[in-house]
């Protein structure tokens, strides 16, 4: 497959209406300098996608006690380490700030520690007037791969508590050799003002 | 089935001409792309309604040119919209702090600070960055607009009727860019 072909199918308009359920967060940023009041997770291996392991020259191979891991094609390689060993794929994000205006600005993004092919991300905004959902999909287009990241400020919001969730288990990054790898559900709170 | 198992659904990866055909509007594109210029593209839905479309463009030394074209709002409640300006485009044109390596989560976390951090910054020096009226044409017809101009960048928003569109690069890049409305073929060239 050639690099257009690639990128442009890594567009990925997915099934929106899937099923709504924020995952808790997996721990909390406590640093002293910089936003810390947001929430960040992990991203773990949930699944291989034979297809686009195939299309990048990997292959899925199951060990023994029935773990699968991804190789690449004739490789003599067992296992990939740490991802499906170890479950941990990267990093996810959010933070949501109120600026006022009735409105918010929400920082959400992911890392992941191999090459991706596509993402899909789903978050929640709920505020006290009810929810609304900004979803983002395609190309993994930073350092190589691995880092997407996107600002966005939303306004027309309710006065009052409000929190951001990035959705999990349906954010996801499709890593070339063919892992899913999903969000462990950040999410974060502000009061919009 | 996975689904109700308790497994993900997965994204299905389709034909990019199902963007167009589901965009609510035209989308922008250069008349010229810069060299090696097969386009990244990246979509938002809000509340699952297609809502933006990004192009993303190498030239021959790996400098990007970024083309995002908005929605109308028309017959959208305006509750949660997004509010697209700016400082939104840059920030989000931008790679941001470097990943960390290792996978370790501290180390993880310190990067996302240091992401966010940077970005907020960066929305800052954007706010205030002066800003310059600025004519693009579309189409062969001049479009309006305003210009930031940053040491990283410059950017460019025009309003394209009801639409917005916004360029982001290179200041050699934006200088001579002239756009023009996609067709399908231009999404699935291979």
């Amino acid at each position: 497959m050639g690099t257009t072909g690639r990128l442009l199918l890594a567009v990925g308009l997915a099934a929106a209406a899937a099923s709504l359920v924020a995952a808790p967060p997996v721990s909390a940023s406590t640093g002293a300098t910089g936003p810390v009041h947001a929430v960040t997770a992990t991203m773990k291996i949930h699944g291989f996608d034979t297809d686009v392991a195939k299309a990048h020259g990997y292959e899925i191979r199951t060990a023994p006690d029935g773990r699968q891991y991804s190789v690449k094609i004739g490789s003599s390689d067992t296992l990939t380490p740490d991802n499906t060993v170890e479950g941990d794929c990267g990093i996810s994000y959010i933070y949501e700030y109120g600026i006022g205006n009735r409105a918010v600005e929400l920082y959400t993004g992911f890392q992941i520690n191999w090459p991706g092919y596509y993402f899909y991300w789903r978050v929640r905004l709920d505020d006290r007037g009810g929810s609304s959902y900004k979803t983002w999909s395609g190309a993994i287009p930073d350092f190589g791969g691995t880092v997407w990241q996107v600002d966005v400020v939303v306004g027309g919001l309710t006065r009052g508590g409000a929190r951001a969730s990035v959705l999990s288990p349906q954010s996801i990054a499709v890593l070339d050799n063919g892992g899913v790898c999903y969000s462990g559900g950040p999410y974060d709170d502000t009061t919009i003002t | 089935m996975q689904y109700e198992a308790g497994d993900p659904r997965r994204p299905r990866v389709p034909d990019p001409a199902d963007i167009l055909s589901g965009f609510p509007g035209r989308i922008a594109i250069p008349v010229a792309p810069p060299t090696r210029a097969d386009p990244l593209i990246q979509w938002m839905a809000n509340d699952d309604r297609l809502w933006s479309v990004t192009l993303d463009y190498r030239d021959a030394r790996e400098r990007r040119l970024r083309v995002h074209t908005v929605r109308s709002p028309a017959h959208l409640d305006p509750r949660g919209l997004p509010v697209e300006d700016l400082a939104s485009a840059v920030v989000n044109y931008l790679p941001g702090a470097a990943p960390s390596t290792g996978g370790d989560p501290g180390t993880g976390q310190a990067w996302a600070r240091a992401s966010v951090t940077a970005a907020r910054a960066t929305r800052a020096e954007v706010g205030s960055a002066p800003v310059g009226a600025v004519t693009l044409p579309i189409d062969g017809v001049p479009v309006p607009g305003e210009r930031v101009d940053l040491p990283q960048c410059a950017a460019v928003r025009l309003a394209w009727d009801d639409q917005l569109v916004f360029c982001v690069g290179p200041a050699d890049l934006i200088d001579p860019l002239r756009l023009r409305t996609a067709t399908p073929q231009d999404l699935t060239r291979s």
